[in-house]
């Protein structure tokens, strides 16, 4: 998987339940614009047009992604956002632990594993991805209509 | 001129007493059906409040429909303030964000920074008393991208600071029952703690200073029932469910 769809669709599912928008920067810029129930994905690598469809908000979160095909089933438990992505070829577990308010960890188990460090200050983030021995840096803000 | 002033102090001074029942839920974990039980005890108090963790039991996986039927159940009760709790938290910020506006009472959030239609402080007159009320949450809530959840006690501090003139503080806390007595023993001037999260059926009111903090268990086993009066807790009952039925509220002075 490309990495902006990567980070896109597996590396920030507090995001993808939310809703809300984003500005990403890093290796493979990337916007998300919440449009009601849609998010628009606009990245520089591929897909460079990507959709998010929300079908469940809370406290059961359900969202399909086009393209590639995915779905994804999800719930926010204690500190942790978790959740089951689907794609046309792999399962992936998806997570989110907060380690605080400012601090938290992700990662995905399933066809490869990925872990990061995320550090939020209100609507401001950065975020460090380790995958496959590799290191990406991100930073970005969040916001909504 | 002595005995007219001392005339007037002697019929002036039975006048700044007062006295208000507060009763209150605490971690209720979307049992709207105990809700509707205890209701007819909960619409006898003056004032109605709710310490959080109301709409949502992760134990149980409940859902949207749990969620609004809780709320529903509140407002036919007759609710007049809560504060979030880390399980609302769990909901999500657009379901959430729906639940918080559709309520027919205030929903506080002093320390969250978020675009939740929450409210900072709400000043609330109950039988000529003005009551100011603030809530924090804190342990276990979620922080959603955007979210800001800020100190409890420096939120409550600049809160105090910015609201209006009133005649009790009262402060619904969602968090930890040590950073309640802290929260407790800074804040000198707050007339009672009104606590969710850990579940406790406080019998008696824990003091930290002046400042009593009471909980009633989670649930919906128990609702908790204040007399407040201008000099501090009067009395502190922790109704059980089973026998809730049968009880009756203090009468209130007159």
């Amino acid at each position: 998987m490309e990495l902006a769809a990567l980070v896109w669709a597996l590396g920030d599912v507090p995001l993808a339940m939310a809703g809300g928008g984003a500005l990403a920067l890093g290796p493979q810029p990337w916007l998300l614009l919440p449009l009601g129930p849609l998010q628009l994905f606009v990245g520089s690598g591929e897909p460079r047009v990507g959709g998010r469809i929300h079908v469940l908000r809370g406290p059961w979160f359900a969202w399909a992604d086009l393209p590639p095909p995915r779905v994804a089933l999800g719930r926010a438990i204690g500190p942790a956002w978790l959740a089951l992505v689907r794609g046309a070829d792999a399962l992936t577990f998806a997570w989110e632990l907060m380690a605080s308010s400012y601090l938290s960890l992700f990662g995905t188990v399933g066809d490869e594993a990925r872990c990061g460090v995320r550090l939020k200050r209100a609507q401001l983030w950065a975020a460090a991805l380790i995958r496959q021995g590799g290191l990406s840096l991100w930073c970005g803000l969040y916001f909504s209509f | 001129m002595v005995r007219a002033v001392l005339l007037v102090l002697a019929f002036a001074l039975p006048a700044w007493g007062w006295e208000i029942t507060v009763a209150f839920t605490n971690d209720l974990h979307a049992y709207a059906e105990r809700l509707v039980a205890l209701g007819p005890i909960l619409a006898e108090a003056d004032l109605l409040l709710d310490a959080g963790d109301t709409w949502e039991d992760t134990h149980r996986a409940t859902g949207e429909a749990d969620a609004r039927r809780t709320l529903q159940a509140m407002a036919e009760v007759g609710y007049h303030a809560m504060v979030l709790g880390n399980h609302e938290t769990y909901l999500g910020p657009r379901l959430l964000g729906e639940l918080v506006a559709s309520a027919p009472f205030p929903v506080l959030a002093t320390n969250l920074r978020s675009t939740l239609p929450t409210q900072r402080w709400v000043l609330r007159e109950v039988r000529g008393v003005r009551v100011l009320l603030l809530g924090v949450l804190w342990d276990l809530a979620l922080v959603w991208p955007g979210w800001e959840l800020r100190d409890p006690l420096e939120s409550v501090r600049e809160a105090l600071a910015e609201a209006p003139a009133h005649d009790a503080f009262i402060l619904l806390a969602h968090l930890d029952f040590p950073r309640a007595r802290a929260l407790a023993a800074a804040l000198p001037e707050c007339d009672l703690i009104v606590l969710g999260h850990n579940h406790r059926f406080l019998e008696e009111p824990v003091w930290e200073g002046n400042v009593p903090i009471v909980q009633a268990g989670h649930r919906g086993e128990a609702v908790g029932v204040v007399r407040l009066t201008n000099t501090g807790l009067a009395s502190y009952t922790l109704v059980r469910r089973p026998a809730a039925a049968a009880l009756l509220l203090p009468a209130p002075a007159g």
